[in-house]
């Protein structure tokens, strides 16, 4: 099941990419809440999110990700997705979430706004 | 299938219009077509919730979401909380009951509402400002068969629009399909943590349970049942390769096996209780099970099952046997002790009337010249009233009453001292076919006895054995010594220690178990009265002898087979040396005064003394006999025992003391008060010597205490 897993790789005290494989959906949305809550409770600030390999996500996968964004912004960081598919970014455009959610083309964008020159 | 979805609502073109108003409802029942599939057959209900929450989440573009689920008609359990974003850590939602009043106000108002326009009624009137206090904006109770499941609660969008009648209807139509996918799945959930539940219960009361098909093959098991099982066969080591065996698998062993069909049979002809005691052994172990059977009533599936309780009672049955073994020894102990209590009182008796037949022929036989015509008639009288002072001894005896001397004693001196008896040689001549197989361990230690006592149980048993053997048979006679916790029976509690054992054994007729309990009994006996010992009172004597001497007996009997007595004595320390042999001197010139309110006997002490050169004076009562003293003193006062019931020879000689510290005495009675004459002797009184006696008795007797140190006063 790589296609459902999910990854993570610290990048400094505050930033950790998460990476989903080729789905994120109701199989294991929980999965990803559990990853960024406890990336959360261990003080990372900054959690990108790559969608590089994603290629499917569900409404219950977008509810995973959207009950954590709060949490990241309270403490001044945030939940990045980067290297978002049209496919994906066009499903978010149709839940409204375009605006709410911090999109960035590229792992370098997300890095930068992160404060992380690479 | 939810690819294509994807692609499709990715495509732009001329359907883009209609998929931008159709999109987003298509997105969303498709998610939810998905979840029903997926959950369907793997009805994971913390999971379905958890999921169906993102779901709402990720469609109606919420960050903050809830559900409590709550069994209906236990309004006052907390329900199922499960929630997402900021909701799952709020305190005050996951304390929210659904009370009947909000039960039913949602059952009547079913459909998405917005929390701002609920309309509750005063009773549950707090819950809105709740919700709004949280941040609950709208709330959607989950009907399934008009019965309200919980509440779902969504949060503020974070698009900060508004929920649209569009998205109100869009959420009513979602939850209205995955609501009966809750329902199943909170039910699954319900009867597998009820089902963990029963299993648990099962598997911790500490009857074995067995629930048996209609076939006969084994359903469930608990874990006693199990352990039950792997008694019988210890290769067992899981419970799985039980199910499906047919009861005659399930207990293989023999016994069990034919118990099982006779249940199964019960089961057949009358499904009511039944009730087996089962027996059985493992490994020479005895197990002893209570079975009940019972079958399952009611309008389920397995109301043809039927189950199998099994309860261990071993403990409780060998506890029971034990108990009903002490309260028969118990009972006995009371028969003999009140058949003493009579035996007692007539031996009291007939002492005082032997006392002269005993006494007096010798002092006639002294007068009488040697070749008299009567002296032989003397003699015979003399010998009967000896024989008759004999019977009186074993009644005394068997009263426990008889107050003999216990110095340090060798029981293998008693026991061959018997067998090189003329007594014993009568027997085996009498017995020619019985052969005698003696074996003494020389080292056993001596125990505190009375030989002459000890003598006459052995010569009981050994009598009794001959007897037993009228055919002929193996007399076998052991001592031995042990150390011992318990008796080979097991039923006495007894101090832990040394004991010397005499073993008597005989291969002869046996004895009914019937007859057990009662042998010690006096003139309890099947043999005929004309046999070898003929008194009737042999077995009583040996009960009361052995309990004088604290020890214990066992007899292992099996009839046809033979009988084997078992007594046990506590040995004492070898330190303890033997009392060195009085000195035989009987006569002085003392002056003695006797106290006893028996003419006759009064009159044979005084003979019998003066014969041996003392000085006697007499006194018919105690009170004589203190204001005697009054104004004379004496060198011994000889003082019976049982005298008037207010002043008997405890209180004379308190009195007697008291004029005279010190003054010496000895205790003279033909029925011993033990505790008196304890009393007596610890206030200094000398040695206590059962009537009747003989001249030499009360000569050595009163010689010995003359010559002792004067006594130590008591203040």
């Amino acid at each position: 099941m790589d296609e459902q897993n999910i990854t993570g790789h610290v990048l400094t005290d505050e930033t950790l990419i998460v990476k989903p494989g080729k789905m994120l959906d109701n199989n294991n949305a929980h999965v990803m809440v559990e990853t960024i809550t406890s990336a959360q409770a261990k003080g990372y600030k900054f959690i990108i999110i790559d969608m590089a390999g994603l290629e499917f996500l569900s409404s219950a996968g977008v509810g995973s990700i959207l009950g954590t964004v709060e949490t990241s912004r309270e403490i001044g960081g945030d939940i990045i997705l980067c290297n978002v598919s049209d496919t994906i970014l066009h499903v978010l455009k149709v839940l409204d979430l375009a605006g709410f959610l911090t999109i960035k083309s590229t792992e370098k964008e997300a890095l930068t706004l992160c404060g992380i020159e690479s | 299938m939810a690819h294509d979805t994807q692609q499709r609502l990715s495509q732009s073109g001329p359907l883009e219009i209609y998929w931008q108003s159709a999109e987003k409802p298509i997105l969303a029942l498709d998610a939810l077509a998905k979840l029903t599939r997926q959950f369907a057959n793997k009805p994971d209900f913390r999971q379905l919730v958890q999921t169906i929450l993102f779901t709402l989440s990720g469609q109606f573009s919420l960050s903050d979401s809830f559900s409590i689920l709550q069994k209906p008609g236990d309004p006052d359990q907390k329900g199922i909380f499960t929630a997402t974003g900021k909701f799952s850590k709020s305190r005050l939602l996951q304390s929210i009951i659904l009370t009947p009043e909000l039960r039913r106000y949602f059952l009547k108002h079913n459909s998405p509402s917005l929390v701002s326009e609920l309309n509750l009624p005063d009773l549950c009137s707090g819950f809105a400002p709740i919700l709004s206090d949280c941040g609950v904006i709208l709330v959607y109770p989950v009907v399934h068969n008009d019965k309200l499941l919980g509440i779902i609660g969504l949060g503020e969008r974070v698009t900060q629009k508004p929920f649209s009648s569009e998205d109100i209807e869009l959420l009513d139509i979602s939850l209205r399909i995955v609501t009966p996918l809750i329902a199943s799945a909170y039910h699954f959930h319900e009867m597998t943590s009820l089902s963990a539940w029963h299993l648990d219960i099962l598997n911790n009361v500490k009857q074995g349970i067995f629930v048996f098909d209609v076939e006969n093959r084994l359903r469930k098991v608990n874990a006693t049942g199990f352990n039950i099982l792997k008694r019988f066969n210890p290769k067992l080591d899981d419970v799985v390769t039980l199910q499906g065996m047919l009861i005659d698998e399930i207990f293989p062993n023999t016994k069990f096996k034919n118990w099982a069909r006779r249940f199964v049979k019960a089961n057949v002809e009358n499904r009511g209780k039944v009730t087996e005691g089962l027996v059985t052994n493992v490994e020479g172990v005895e197990y002893i099970y209570e079975a009940y059977l019972t079958g399952i009533s009611g309008d389920s599936e397995f109301q043809t099952d039927f189950i199998i309780a099994l309860d261990d009672v071993t403990e409780r049955k060998r506890a029971e046997e034990h108990e009903r073994e002490l309260q028969r020894k118990l009972e006995r102990a009371e028969r003999m002790e009140s058949l003493g209590v009579l035996a007692g009182g007539v031996a009291h008796d007939l002492n005082n009337m032997l006392g002269p037949l005993v006494g007096y022929p010798e002092l006639v036989l002294m007068k009488l010249s040697e070749n008299s015509p009567v002296r032989k008639q003397v003699q015979r009288i003399a010998k009967a009233a000896q024989e008759a002072a004999d019977v009186v001894q074993d009644l005394l005896t068997l009263a426990r009453r008889g107050c003999y001397e216990m110095v340090p004693t060798d029981v293998n001196e008693v026991v061959q001292t018997y067998i090189d008896s003329l007594s014993f040689a009568g027997l085996t001549e009498k017995h020619p076919d019985v052969a005698v197989k003696l074996k003494l361990d020389r080292s056993i230690d001596k125990i505190l006895g009375s030989a002459p006592h000890l003598s006459k149980v052995f010569m009981n048993l050994i009598v009794n054995a001959f007897d037993a053997m009228p055919e002929g048979g193996e007399l076998f006679i052991e001592t031995l010594q042990q150390y011992l916790e318990s008796l080979e029976s097991g039923f006495d509690k007894i101090e832990h220690g040394d004991y010397v054992i005499v073993r008597v054994r005989d291969n002869g007729m046996g004895i009914e178990p019937k007859d057990l309990d009662r042998i010690f009994e006096p003139y309890y006996s099947k043999k005929k009265m004309a046999s070898s010992s003929g008194s009737g009172l042999g077995l009583s004597v040996v009960y009361g002898v052995v309990k004088d001497h604290h020890g214990y007996y066992d007899i292992l009997s099996s009839v046809g087979h033979g009988t084997e007595f078992i007594l046990y004595f506590p040995t004492i320390k070898k330190e303890i040396q033997d009392k060195p042999e009085a000195e035989t001197m009987m006569g002085g010139k003392e002056k003695v005064l006797v106290v006893d309110d028996v003419d006759d006997q009064r009159d044979l002490a005084s003979d019998l003394l003066s014969s041996l050169g003392y000085r006697v004076e007499t006194a018919s009562n105690g009170r004589e006999a203190v204001e005697y003293l009054r104004n004379h003193s004496v060198d011994i006062v000889v003082l019976d025992m049982i005298m008037e019931k207010d002043f008997d020879g405890l209180d004379t000689y308190r009195e007697i003391i008291r004029l005279h510290p010190g003054q010496k005495t000895v205790i003279f009675s033909g029925f011993s008060a033990t505790d008196r004459v304890e009393k007596m002797q610890k206030l200094g009184a000398g040695p206590y010597i059962r009537k009747p006696y003989t001249r030499e008795v009360i000569g050595k007797a009163i010689r010995e205490e003359l010559d002792k140190e004067p006594i130590a006063t008591h203040s």
